[in-house]
């Protein structure tokens, strides 16, 4: 039956050119990047990114109002490059120093990051982690 | 008990190596008496199994921590019902769960195949004892839930003394899964993924026999509409839970835990759909394997995404040990097990190819026949979008080292117009006639529903442009996302009209039979329940596209510090906060579960209260620096009143209140209502006239 | 080292009984059909396609030759 598969072929071909034709503007995919790979990359600055790293411990403020926090994001391998981050909205439940933190947004003109979505990574969606009982133990644990 | 539990996953697994072994040669000598050993060799692997899952139930309830996974996953406090769900809590325990619906589900469909449909059974059970076999290697050699905990020093816990022991408390249950709707989501995805191996090794074990007989066929009907309708069901309980539980204020936000049930979910129905024209008509054989195979096979990457940290997500993994060599990680032995099961499958596909030719011929490309091709094309190509969004990002950082993630930026664009022709085929499709099409056909039967479409397309584009809210600014700042908003509108409409067009006109044939009017209205349902129990699905379809679209499109977001005494707006609402209180937070957690902090809030609308909202924050024992929110919502057909303690601070009294207004929330779970509904009328057997 | 024995005792049992229909001659993979069952999926199938006659939805040539390819299928 031609027609079937002209019209079949239509579909792929719309599918298609809809699928790499989005790939402009805002849906372009948004990359993670560490405070040293951020700092390196001076292209990436204007972009949006997703900043990875550690909630440096004792930099969390908040205003007295509890809307504004800020708090600075620092690497995970080299704790002496941070970027301070600037965020208004709810807190996740799991927000805490010194943990994985992922922040989505991107730079403004005076050198600070301005978040528009906190991810943090807590330990696992279905796993928590603790550490054995008794001694403080290895923390290694098989479970993947 | 422990080792019972231990004890029986190995001998289940060696029963596997020797059923696969028999079906192999059951399926090359055609002689009974290996298949005899066969089945019975999955009986006893259902068996042991069950008692595996018994004694790990066993352990966590007794709160036996020597067990390393009982103390990772609960304690003392936990509520007992937590106890039990701790069971699908953590990465080995949901396996042997997993592993033992699976046993389950092939001993019974072995039982219910055992008379009609014998002579295919040799090579499906082969496939189902590959599957079987491979989780239970994994039970027994990667991800042992028996694993005996060791302490600090090395010592093994199971040598403690009773009243060491009674020191001991567990980590127990992350707190964002203490909830009953977490409680039952991943259970109502796993009966999904794993019910769909059954069609599947029916389906590939078909094949390879080279049955010519189709009896077989309403067995793995029946069982992939039960596995569709639990996945579509545990997909919209995980909605649920994110909506209530996460303090975001949205319900899905294409994270790859997310899109690993979507995707065999949407194969799945694709598959349903092309299933029954092979039924009827004998045609599209090869999709319907191919559709079978890909949804089984997403199934087991769905559940190894889940599951092996491979992603980057909201719901963050742990990540893999990188001591482990490559080919003893989890990840190499899942994706070999799905590499094996393609080629398998591949392989029979190639070899059987004579018996996919249909030998019959499609008439017509506007006949329903063709109409339901157009929307598996559809829906292969939005699973085709899913995949690649989730796949790419761990290709690339193969590759490159670098990570990157894709969002709703990402997927919206590319899935949002696939959607909607999705819809429109929905509708078009309902009202084709078999083996031919054309103009004529359609006329007599889609001129009210376009009618009605029409309106509704007219009235909500009139409706926005006359709308004290919004404006033309709007639309012009975004003008794709109306766009797609109006064309939902229409199209919902236009198919929702259809759907009432042909159950007003079945229920007439039907009393013109002479029927009573009650008897009439059922008659549909009970006569013909699997095409009406799809238009009972269909309607819950048209819901969530409606829900989504103005949800996605018109939600608002507040937020504001307050005291007692404070009123403050928030959109259409006013929120008076009476009080700022808490439980005693000094206790410690031995004897508790959770403390709470909560604010009292009165909410109007007008000068009419509406509503007493206490939204929360909840400090469980499993993780006291990190509490929860419980959001507090007050739920109205047109509109959510969604609100959050943000912040607080006991010292000064104050709080920080958050809000969403979220339009047409509640008609996502009103879809997945009629989605039940549906799917279990179409399971129902017909009524005979 | 109770559970022990008794898990090995348990496990000979179970492959035991695994084991015993390989004891015996060898026979044929015999399918039995119930009589009826190839009319009755039939009539099935004609009863949801008659819901389509009823909606002119399909035409009384094309539910014939349906019903022939569907009675061919099912004496196979």
């Amino acid at each position: 039956m031609k027609v079937k598969w002209t019209v079949g072929l239509i579909i792929v071909a719309g599918a298609l050119a809809l699928f790499f034709l989005s790939s402009t503007g805002n849906s372009k995919p948004v990359y993670y990047y560490s405070p040293t790979e951020f700092h390196a990359d001076s292209a990436k600055q204007k972009d949006r990114v997703k900043l990875k790293g550690i909630i440096q411990p004792g930099s969390v403020k908040t205003s007295q109002n509890h809307l504004d926090l800020w708090f600075n994001v620092q690497d995970e391998k080299d704790p002496s490059k941070t970027i301070p981050v600037h965020y208004q909205g709810a807190i996740p439940d799991a927000f805490q120093e010194g943990l994985q933190i992922v922040v989505d947004g991107r730079m403004d003109g005076q050198g600070t990051f301005q978040g528009r979505e906190l991810i943090v990574k807590c330990p696992s969606k279905y796993e928590s982690k603790g550490k054995a009982p008794g001694a403080a133990g290895d923390g290694k644990g098989s479970n993947e | 008990m422990n080792s019972i539990g231990n004890y029986a996953l190995f001998i289940a697994h060696g029963l596997a190596i020797w059923g696969l072994a028999a079906s192999f040669m059951a399926y090359r000598s055609r002689d009974g008496r290996y298949l005899d050993s066969v089945i019975r060799s999955i009986y006893g692997i259902c068996g042991l199994v069950v008692l595996a899952v018994l004694a790990l139930v066993s352990a966590l309830v007794r709160n036996d921590f020597t067990v390393k996974y009982v103390w990772e996953y609960s304690r003392r406090s936990q509520p007992a019902v937590y106890k039990v769900t701790a069971l699908w809590g953590g990465m080995s325990g949901s396996m042997l769960f997993w592993c033992m619906l699976l046993a389950v589900f092939s001993a019974l469909a072995v039982t219910l195949n055992r008379r009609n449909n014998l002579r295919l059974l040799p090579f499906t059970s082969f496939l189902l004892l590959l599957t079987l076999g491979f989780f239970l290697f994994l039970l027994n050699f990667k991800i042992n839930p028996f694993e005996p905990l060791k302490d600090g020093a090395g010592q093994l816990l199971s040598t403690y003394s009773p009243q060491a022991l009674k020191d001991v408390d567990g980590n127990g249950l992350n707190p964002l899964l203490q909830n009953v709707y977490m409680a039952i989501h991943p259970p109502m995805l796993y009966l999904g993924y794993v019910g769909f191996t059954i069609p599947f090794a029916f389906i590939v074990g078909a094949l390879a026999h080279r049955e010519r007989n189709t009896f077989w066929m309403k067995s793995a009907r029946n069982w992939a509409m039960f596995s569709w309708l639990t996945l579509g069901i545990g997909i919209l309980l995980g909605g649920f839970w994110a909506y209530i539980e996460l303090g975001w204020g949205g319900y899905w936000a294409w994270d790859p835990v997310e899109n690993a049930s979507f995707m065999p979910w949407l194969t799945g129905t694709a598959f349903l759909h092309s299933f029954l024209m092979q039924e009827k008509r004998g045609i599209y054989r090869f999709w319907n394997v191919a559709f079978i195979v890909t949804t089984f096979l997403l199934s087991i990457y769905g559940t190894f995404l889940t599951r092996s940290g491979i992603l980057q997500s909201v719901h963050a993994f742990g990540q893999e040990d990188p001591s482990v060599p490559v080919y003893l990680r989890l990840s190499t032995i899942f994706l070999g097990f799905m590499a094996l099961m393609l080629v398998v499958s591949a392989l029979f596909i190639w070899r059987r190819r004579a018996l996919l030719q249909s030998g019959q011929t499609l008439e017509s490309a506007g006949s329903r026949e063709a109409l339901f091709f157009y929307g598996n094309l559809l829906m292969a190509f939005f699973t085709f979008v899913v995949v690649f969004g989730v796949s790419s990002p761990i290709f690339y950082r193969m590759i490159t080292h670098k990570e990157l993630s894709h969002g709703p930026e990402f997927y919206n664009p590319r899935v949002l117009p696939i959607a909607l022709a999705i819809l429109l085929v929905m509708g078009l499709a309902s009202v084709a006639p078999w083996r031919r099409g054309g103009w004529e056909n359609y006329r007599k039967q889609l001129f009210i529903p376009f009618l009605a479409g029409l309106s509704a397309l007219a009235a909500s584009i009139a409706a926005f442009f006359t709308g004290g809210s919004l404006s033309t600014q709007d639309f012009s700042g975004r003008p794709l996302t109306y766009i797609y908003l109006f064309a939902c509108v229409g199209l919902s409409f236009f198919v929702a009209a259809i759907i009432v067009e042909e159950y007003v006109r079945t229920v007439r044939h039907a009393s013109s039979r002479g029927l009573p009017a009650p008897r009439a209205m059922a008659a549909p349902f009970l006569e013909n329940p699997r095409r009406y129990g799809g238009y009972l699905v269909h309607a819950g379809i048209i819901c969530l596209f409606l829900g989504i679209a103005f949800s996605s499109t018109f939600q608002t977001q507040y937020q504001e510090s307050m005291r007692p005494g404070d009123a403050v707006r928030f959109g259409p609402y006013t929120v008076r906060m009476e009080r700022l209180e808490h439980d005693s937070l000094d206790t410690n957690f031995r004897s508790v579960n959770e403390k709470r902090i909560w604010a009292d809030l009165l909410v109007y609308r007008g000068d009419k209260m509406v509503a007493y909202l206490q939204p929360m924050r909840v400090f469980y024992a499993s993780n006291p620096e990190q509490p929860t929110y419980e959001v507090a919502i007050h739920s109205r057909p047109m509109r959510d009143f969604y609100t959050l303690l943000a912040g607080y601070d006991l010292k000064d009294n104050s709080a920080v209140i958050g809000a969403f207004v979220n339009p047409m929330v509640a008609w996502l779970w009103l879809g997945g209502l009629f989605i039940l509904l549906g799917g279990l009328t179409a399971l129902v057997p017909m009524r005979r006239v | 080292m109770l559970a022990t024995l008794v898990s090995l005792a348990g496990a000979l049992l179970i492959f035991i009984w695994v084991l015993a229909p390989m004891f015996g001659p060898p026979r044929e993979i015999v399918q039995t059909r119930p009589t009826g069952e190839a009319e009755a999926a039939v009539s099935k199938s004609m009863q949801e396609l008659r819901t389509d006659l009823d909606l002119d939805k399909i035409h009384q040539d094309d539910l014939d030759h349906i019903k022939a390819f569907l009675e061919d299928e099912s004496s196979k």
